[in-house]
């Protein structure tokens, strides 16, 4: 039988390897168009980043990233996202990102990342564990 | 704006004032612009069934942010959001009414900082807990 797995054996390797995403100027309009896509009018969004809005820092990149390590069902499992300071224009934002564990259960894995955010002034604004679940779709599970 | 809300007016078992959405297709466009997810079963049917998928499905983080404007409506300008965890649980369909609310079940006092602790979540039409969660944030205090 041809193994197939969920996950790569190379990302294994990789558990507690930290990475650079990315470093992100937050811009106005970044925070606007956040505030606009989940229809939220709080005018406290026109000089300060929602406390939600960190997910999104990084956010292409990282999903780039996953979709070659679970390449075929994927689905996000948990969100757990803590705020330390609040992020305004101007900001300089410096995400890192390390896979913290891998669990694999019959035809799933279940993935968790930590990724940190750190201002221009190397202060720790937040920091956000994301759980991403790989499954076998049911045409690969047939081949 | 809501008037602020203050550490005093909080009690364990107070229920926090729902916020209602239904997003729609044009919405999910719009959070995978401002979040930067373009994974495809969120916006191409053909491509969600492949994964087994009954159709598009809402962005989990996307009710995740509804959930995070559930808090930050709630605590007002003076009220810090610290912890949101969300587990995605079940899907949610663009064009569904989801409605999240929230439950008080913890205040404390820690190093002089005036804590709520809360449950959250997010529930379909039928009552269906899709997303569900915890809230951590702190207050300030009257006089």
């Amino acid at each position: 039988m041809a193994e197939n797995p969920i996950i790569p054996e190379e990302f294994k390797d990789k558990i507690g390897v930290e990475w650079e995403l990315g470093i992100y100027e937050i811009e106005k309009g970044m925070i606007q168009r956040f505030a606009r896509a989940i229809d939220d009018p709080n005018p406290l969004w026109n000089t300060m980043a929602p406390p939600i809005f960190m997910v999104t820092i990084g956010g292409e990149q990282f999903g780039q990233q996953l979709m070659t390590m679970l390449r075929d069902g994927l689905l996000h499992g948990s969100t757990e996202l803590e705020c330390y300071q609040p992020v305004k224009p101007g900001d300089k934002i410096t995400v890192t990102a390390k896979i913290a564990s891998i669990r694999e259960r019959s035809q799933m894995a279940f993935v968790t990342f930590e990724i940190t955010y750190t201002n221009q002034r190397r202060d720790l604004v937040a920091k956000c564990q994301q759980t991403m679940i790989g499954y076998k779709t049911e045409k690969e599970k047939n081949d | 704006m809501t008037e602020q809300i203050y550490y005093q007016d909080v009690m364990v078992d107070n229920d926090i004032p729902s916020l209602v959405k239904q997003p729609t297709t044009r919405q999910l466009v719009m959070w995978a612009g401002a979040s930067g997810d373009y994974f495809a079963i969120h916006y191409d049917k053909d491509f969600a069934q492949s994964k087994g998928l009954p159709g598009v499905i809402v962005h989990g983080q996307l009710v995740a942010a509804f959930l995070g404007q559930l808090i930050t409506d709630w605590i007002g300008e003076q009220g810090n959001l610290r912890k949101l965890t969300c587990n995605y649980k079940g899907m949610n369909f663009p064009g569904e009414t989801i409605t999240c609310r929230g439950k008080v079940t913890k205040k404390y006092i820690e190093n002089g900082e005036h804590y709520i602790e809360c449950n959250i979540w997010a529930e379909n039409a039928k009552g269906e807990k899709t997303v569900t969660g915890k809230a951590i944030l702190t207050l300030p205090t009257r006089g």
